[in-house]
């Protein structure tokens, strides 16, 4: 088929009625380095695997907040990325001054998709080439949210997005039966073992190259500091689900 | 099937008359899942199939049929983005329209605008024709229940029963032979409930989840959400059926 007739911009369907543009901004988000939420009944955690541009270079942050209650996480076009942050940003500030109280989640989530969808139907402009992660904690409950640069966007139990995420979203299918009743600790090292299924053979997780973002019912956003993080790496030694399992 | 030079632009017509892009938008709705709007005695139903497609993916999210106002709901079949964006327009226009008139718009009406709004994306050579098919469906005082099926050309109808995605040659075969204006809405779920089971037939090992909505003269006339336990008894009920119907044959 010729598909280089109908893959140069988002207002040509293919025959077989597939907007190529639109996947090729996919393939975008594939290329970003890993990023992975996961939730329990009370807490929400996002870990990444932040990219060196170069050895002088500092680490490239994948996680930003939005507002106490919520937090992304990017995999693809940082740029893009930070197109977004923004807009959510304002609207939590702007949802907080008219009806004093958080933003709900799956709403933000749906204009968020909204917008991205915008970008997906227009001869002049291209998608978003950037998947969030959003997690977030309302009235309506614990939320891990993914969008696509497709407008598409869906609610998870738990996720992983990004490059050689396959191998995180394995080690989910294994173990996502434990994650509701876990403990912050559990669940922060569940998240640091499937981004430990991530890596490269010749890459080692250390405190400058993961970040991790911890969300709960009581607990505003925050990352985990430089110590916190070589604490949980070397946790991550002793650490096996069976032994989650055997405490239950 | 490629329609050789004419099919790039939605601007452009064949040498017979026909739009491709039009028709290739189309073909997007037909490949993706089964949604079924049907009129029953006491009310209308619109139910769709969500294959999920993760283990990891949280239950009863990721709707696609959504409330337009109280008593008038939209389902999209096809490329939700592009259908969440028609649904936005119409509740836009749903709202100016009883902010202007003071009663809520009519199916009838809202359908007609939004029907436009999808055929003008149909227009211009800088946009792109909708990959989905929307169903309305409400109920007013003046013309009781209604229930319409605009698709990606802009093309809209009113229906007794419509249904659009991979199962609606199972579903149309399923309409003329059940006459569902005899049932009531809540003997009809169990018939929905099969024809969705059967509308994914090559794909049974998959997992699938069910939404259905309606408004009927039981609910208060409001569109919502069928209690899940209803669902499940109806999709419990129809695989028996399918069961029974495989053994008889």
């Amino acid at each position: 088929m010729l598909k280089h007739l109908y893959d140069t911009d988002c207002v040509t369907w293919s025959p077989q009625g597939k907007l190529f543009q639109v996947e090729y901004a996919m393939e975008a988000v594939k290329q970003g380095s890993i990023c992975l939420g996961l939730k329990s009944n009370e807490n929400v955690v996002l870990c990444s695997l932040k990219r060196q541009p170069s050895e002088l270079a500092g680490y490239q942050e994948k996680q930003f907040k939005i507002d106490d209650h919520m937090a992304i996480a990017i995999a693809g076009l940082t740029a893009d990325a930070r197109v977004l942050c923004k807009y959510m940003r304002t609207e939590c500030l702007e949802y907080k001054y008219t009806y004093e109280s958080h933003h709900p989640v799956g709403r933000l989530v749906f204009k968020v998709a909204e917008k991205s969808q915008h970008k997906t139907q227009s001869g002049a402009k291209r998608p978003y080439g950037v998947g969030l992660l959003v997690a977030g904690i309302d009235p309506n409950g614990v939320h891990l949210f993914e969008t696509c640069p497709s407008g598409n966007y869906y609610e998870y139990k738990c996720q992983a997005i990004g490059s050689r995420s396959q191998a995180a979203r394995t080690y989910f299918e294994s173990w996502f039966h434990l994650f509701e009743k876990s403990t912050l600790e559990q669940l922060i090292l569940h998240g640091l073992s499937a981004i430990k299924k991530a890596i490269m053979e010749d890459e080692e997780l250390n405190e400058k190259n993961v970040e991790v973002g911890i969300l709960g019912k009581n607990l505003k956003f925050t990352h985990l500091n430089a110590q916190e993080l070589r604490d949980y790496i070397t946790k991550l030694e002793q650490f096996s689900p069976n032994s989650q399992i055997q405490q239950e | 099937m490629s329609g050789s030079m004419y099919d790039l632009s939605v601007a452009t017509y064949s040498q017979e008359g026909r739009i491709y892009q039009v028709e290739y938008a189309t073909k997007a709705v037909e490949n993706s899942e089964t949604v079924i709007g049907v009129k029953c005695k006491d009310g209308v139903i619109l139910a769709g199939e969500k294959q999920k497609f993760s283990r990891l993916l949280e239950d009863n999210t990721n709707k696609r049929i959504y409330n337009i106002d109280t008593q008038t709901g939209m389902a999209i079949c096809g490329k939700l983005p592009d259908g969440r964006n028609i649904l936005q327009r119409a509740k836009a226009e749903s709202s100016q329209y009883q902010d202007m008139y003071a009663i809520p718009v009519s199916a009838n009406v809202l359908s007609d605008r939004v029907a436009q709004y999808v055929h003008a994306y149909t227009m211009y050579s800088g946009a792109r024709p909708f990959g989905s098919a929307t169903f309305i469906a409400s109920y007013n005082t003046f013309d009781g229940y209604e229930l319409f099926m605009i698709e990606p050309s802009g093309n809209k109808y009113a229906y007794h029963a419509c249904t659009h995605g991979k199962g609606r040659a199972v579903c149309k075969s399923e309409f003329e032979r059940r006459n569902f204006k005899d049932l009531t809405c809540q003997e009809a779920l169990v018939y929905i409930a099969k024809m969705l089971i059967l509308a994914h037939e090559e794909f049974k090992e998959k997992k699938y989840e069910y939404e259905m909505t309606w408004i009927t003269d039981n609910n208060g006339r409001k569109h919502q959400s069928v209690p899940q336990d209803l669902i499940n008894n109806a999709v419990q009920q129809a695989e028996q059926l399918i069961e029974q119907d495989q053994m008889g044959d």
